[in-house]
């Protein structure tokens, strides 16, 4: 179903918000001493402060930060969902407990998909999406504007009061599309300039990773058609009992399924 | 990962979300000609992720479409196991209220109790989680449930476990920790059955002994 899509899975992100997260301002630092032996390896922890403290982990492509107020996962490019899920559920066991968060609030999980097109394939693009009709203007407003429709992007919300895991929940579906234009940075960590010997085990072999990853050639579309599916739960929540991998689980098959049905449109339109 | 370039929403621009904005979804057809840096306003549709700015672009990472993909992690296909587990015992625990008698359960709920019992061999088997943890917690469970007519304490306190664990992903330490509060919270005797149990219990007592001084009359 999704295999046949033209859209590919571009980036995922999960967000989940804490309620009196303020543990953060004083456990930040037992927080990634548990992360780094707790996730898989790889994983550099970045610079904390008092602001948001992270971890990034380049052969997974995946980064996790966090502060007071919640904290965020996402991988991009090299997407395997699997490592996704197991590296985030691990995150957010340790931060709970760590910062002793008992209500969370908002989990969400972003899935970006994306067609690419050339560099001087800006109109066709915006002429691709436009022709899945996912959302068509009034035909009264294009008089009104004048002309021909040139390029459409949309929001689209969903809102519904459901029961899930025995808890009423307010589950919020954002559907976004756009075209965009994108350049690759090459990675950079300033530990790349450090002698080796001056880094932690761990760190000197996720730094000569990078090294490593750094000398391929980056493969990035400079334009795309891009749809983000967005699932979020606005509600506050136990994190005690929260269920994050049958949320995360759910969100993504839901994505994947969104995506094969605009394949099928595409199929019906064309 | 790809910087994406355009236009910065009217969020990013009010300063609300800080030095992360940059990464705020652009639109490069359909930006407007005039300026927008008098908005400060927020819509309905905006998205619900939360940016935290703890790096520096969102360039940080490279593409790896051609690198070696690193082996599903062992979590994922153990914790479908250890989900099934834990599903089936809270399962199990939903039928046996119907067999409480008198806040004991009953001979009929013996089939509920074996069937239990067999699940918790199974999860000891299971190798999800962080090192021994969850073969600890499991020892800690049997230590209260084996060899014993089941109670209303007994109910409660897998109940309270399993509905915590089901939904645990990272099975560690901590676990094991939580497992023993809860053990503790319904009364029961985290020591039974170990060799830590004691056999007999000493009770000491603090007297006070007043002495009478003869030569100044007085007490101390």
């Amino acid at each position: 179903m999704a295999g046949s899509s033209p859209f590919q899975v571009h980036r995922i992100l999960a967000t989940i918000r804490f309620i009196q997260g303020y543990r953060y301002l004083d456990r930040c630092g037992e927080a990634l001493v548990k992360l780094e032996n707790v996730l898989t390896e790889g994983w550099l922890p970045t610079e904390p402060s008092p602001k948001a403290g992270g971890m990034k982990n380049d052969q997974l492509g995946m980064t996790a930060s966090f502060n007071s107020e919640g904290m965020t996962t996402s991988q991009a490019e090299f997407i395997s969902f699997e490592h996704f899920i197991d590296q985030t559920c691990k995150v957010f066991d340790t931060l709970w407990q760590t910062f002793e968060i008992k209500r969370i609030s908002s989990p969400t999980i972003l899935v970006v998909f994306q067609k690419g097109f050339k560099d001087d394939e800006l109109e066709e693009a915006a002429q691709y999406l436009i022709s899945l009709r996912l959302c068509v203007p009034h035909t009264g407003l294009i008089g009104l504007m004048e002309g021909m429709a040139h390029a459409l992007d949309f929001v689209l919300l969903t809102t519904e009061d459901m029961e899930w895991n025995e808890e009423r929940v307010h589950r919020r579906r954002r559907m976004q599309s756009q075209v965009i234009r994108q350049e690759r940075q090459p990675p950079f960590d300033e530990r790349l300039l450090r002698r080796s010997r001056q880094l932690a085990s761990k760190q000197r072999d996720a730094i000569a990773a990078l090294m490593k990853l750094r000398r391929k050639h980056p493969e990035v579309s400079p334009v795309a058609a891009q749809l983000d599916l967005e699932h979020s739960f606005e509600t506050e929540l136990s994190a005690e009992v929260f269920d994050l991998p049958s949320f995360l689980q759910q969100g993504w098959e839901w994505a994947e399924s969104v995506r094969g049905g605009i394949a099928r449109l595409e199929g019906e339109t064309s | 990962m790809a910087e994406q370039r355009s236009l910065v929403n009217s969020v990013c621009r009010a300063d609300v979300l800080s030095p992360t904005c940059h990464e705020a979804e652009p639109i490069v057809k359909g930006e407007p000609a005039s300026g927008r840096e008098q908005e400060t306003g927020r819509t309905l549709s905006e998205p619900s992720i939360l940016k935290i700015a703890a790096f520096g672009s969102k360039g940080d990472s490279p593409t790896r479409s051609h690198v070696t993909r690193p082996e599903v992690p062992k979590d994922v296909a153990t914790y479908r196991a250890f989900r099934r587990l834990c599903d089936n015992i809270v399962k199990e625990l939903g039928r046996i209220g119907a067999f409480l008698i008198k806040d004991k359960v009953s001979d009929e709920g013996a089939e509920v109790v074996a069937e239990i019992e067999a699940l918790l061999e199974e999860l000891y088997t299971c190798p999800h989680g962080q090192g021994e943890s969850l073969k600890r917690v499991v020892v800690a469970v049997q230590s209260q449930v084996n060899n014993t007519v089941w109670d209303r304490r007994h109910i409660e306190f897998l109940r309270d476990l399993f509905f915590f664990l089901r939904v645990r992903y990272l099975v560690d330490e901590a676990a094991v920790d939580t497992c023993y509060d809860f053990m503790k919270a319904r009364g029961l005797d985290p020591f039974r059955g170990t060799i830590c149990e004691p056999r007999v219990t000493k009770r000491y007592r603090i007297e006070e002994v007043l002495e009478h001084d003869k030569s100044s009359g007085t007490i101390s």
